[in-house]
């Protein structure tokens, strides 16, 4: 019998002149078997409740209604941005919960992916959410001559909790349900893995007022596929991004010298050196390198800068046997000093 | 006032001579092969399995190649000025002397090649020439040498130096 033409039983019939109220004769009627048992949990997952309702749509005809119930619960039961958990899987309370008198009605859309982060507090935080594509039909590259970047966009549906309505634009996440498969491989003991490929999103785009119910709601993101970066992997038992200060806002952090050899030859071509700029995410950046060479008859030294090069010629036999240290430096940069020596030919 | 010994241009001019030879680029091909996109310290490597700072001995080579050995002397050696010579032992195997008959507008056997280019280089050039001592190198003889294996030419130079 469907549940929505479900006869109240003839004792609770009672709406146009008992003594009970329509929402006692709705609470009454959970108990009579229509109503199932389901795990009402705050939007911050720290807690939850066992609380009893009617689960409606749950024969959907198509995939999109498959992913959507109604919950009718006695008023006062449930708030938008609030999760029930049914039949093991969370479900979003999405739409604004208001009631007729008798009971509410709660539009429950199916979490697909339980998101974590790194908050600047440098606290984990985790919430179930509803993810739809916002490219349905973008091929997933933006192409350039070169190179192709990835150019997936996620629409994500969360709580209006003080966490999310926190998350910011440059905020980034693992979205990637290998993860699960990836859990498997990683040996006890192991707290840091990074080298598994992963699916990562950075938040582009926050709608914190489209389903803004006042005091309830749920917030909207837009996430846009981005590359994964060196920090992102398995931390602690959680799959996570580098925080906001390791991920969007790089830093300068590092300068290395790089050249084909660490010996000039008297008389040959020069040795070149090339420094290479790196920020806090590993990635190469543009800097201007300060050159200074210290050691015995630097002068002798051929020496020619070019851009983040410095080549370095010896052509006087004084030169061969000499040590010298060369050091690259920059403002914000430790300085980096790496080692040459002049040698014979011979 | 120190006194200059009378060996130290023993080093010098082999390393002269060393840097005449890797600076000319058909040497450079016709000993390495093609070095195009190679960086020096490769080339380098290459370079030092065929040229060595000593005279040949047989019996030692183990590739089917071309390699120049030299050395240097000073037989005469007087108050004021001192003559040295340059062997240079232009050695071919001779499964491969006979392979090419001309490069770099020079014709003979790998052997007569050599010759020619290494004359190129120290001679022909004269800022290499000047380097060694009392005015310019000079090409003395050229030899034949004829071993079981292994065959080619030998080229003697000459010159002064300021003791």
């Amino acid at each position: 019998m469907a549940k929505d033409w479900y006869l109240i039983s003839q004792e609770n019939w009672d709406i146009t002149g008992g003594d009970l109220s329509p929402a006692d004769d709705f609470s009454s009627i959970l108990n009579e078997g229509i109503g199932e048992s389901v795990e009402l949990w705050e939007s911050n997952l720290k807690s939850h409740k066992t609380i009893v309702g009617v689960i409606q749509n749950s024969v959907g005809d198509t995939t999109l209604k498959t992913m959507s119930r109604v919950l009718l619960t006695p008023i006062g039961t449930c708030k938008a941005g609030m999760y029930i958990q049914y039949k093991d899987i969370f479900w979003l309370i999405t739409g604004f919960v208001d009631n007729n008198t008798m009971y509410e009605k709660s539009i429950l859309t199916m979490c697909t992916y339980k998101l974590t982060w790194i908050d600047r507090n440098n606290n984990i935080v985790e919430r179930w959410a509803n993810i739809t594509s916002a490219s349905q039909y973008n091929n997933g590259e933006t192409g350039n001559k070169y190179y192709y970047v990835r150019s997936n966009q996620l629409l994500v549906w969360l709580p209006d909790d003080e966490d999310c309505l926190r998350l910011d634009s440059g905020f980034r996440f693992i979205i990637d349900k290998r993860t699960g498969l990836y859990d498997k491989e990683i040996p006890d003991g192991i707290t840091d893995k990074t080298d598994f490929p992963l699916m990562t999103y950075m938040l582009t785009r926050a709608d914190s007022v489209i389903y803004s119910f006042q005091s309830t709601g749920t917030t909207l993101f837009i996430f846009s596929q981005d590359e994964q970066r060196s920090y992102d992997g398995y931390h602690n038992g959680y799959w996570v991004c580098g925080t906001v200060d390791q991920s969007s806002e790089a830093v300068p952090e590092r300068i290395t010298i790089q050249s084909d050899s660490d010996e000039i030859y008297d008389g040959l071509d020069p040795v070149e050196f090339t420094a290479f700029f790196y920020d806090s995410n590993g990635s190469v950046i543009d800097g201007v390198p300060l050159w200074t060479i210290e050691g015995n008859n630097k002068d002798l030294l051929i020496v020619h800068e070019s851009g983040v090069k410095i080549s370095i010629a010896a052509n006087d036999i004084r030169l061969i046997g000499s040590k010298f240290k060369l050091t690259v430096s920059s403002d914000n940069y430790p300085s980096t000093t790496v080692e040459f020596s002049v040698v014979s030919f011979m | 006032m120190s006194i200059d010994m009378s060996t130290k241009e023993l080093g010098v001019f082999k390393d002269s001579i060393n840097k005449a030879l890797f600076a000319d680029k058909d040497i450079i091909t016709f000993l390495c092969g093609d070095t195009t996109g190679k960086k020096q310290s490769e080339v380098i490597v290459i370079y030092k399995k065929h040229v060595k700072s000593h005279l040949f001995v047989e019996d030692t080579l183990q590739d089917s190649d071309s390699y120049i050995f030299y050395d240097v002397t000073l037989p005469n050696v007087d108050s004021q000025i001192k003559q040295y010579v340059i062997y240079m032992y232009l050695v071919c195997s001779r499964n491969v002397i006979d392979d090419i008959s001309n490069y770099a507008g020079y014709i003979g056997n790998r052997a007569d090649l050599l010759a020619q280019l290494v004359e190129h280089a120290l001679i022909l050039d004269e800022d290499v020439a000047n380097k060694f001592g009392i005015g310019k190198l000079q090409l003395q003889s050229v030899d034949i040498y004829n071993a079981k294996d292994v065959c080619g030419r030998i080229l003697t130079f000459t010159g002064y130096a300021y003791r």
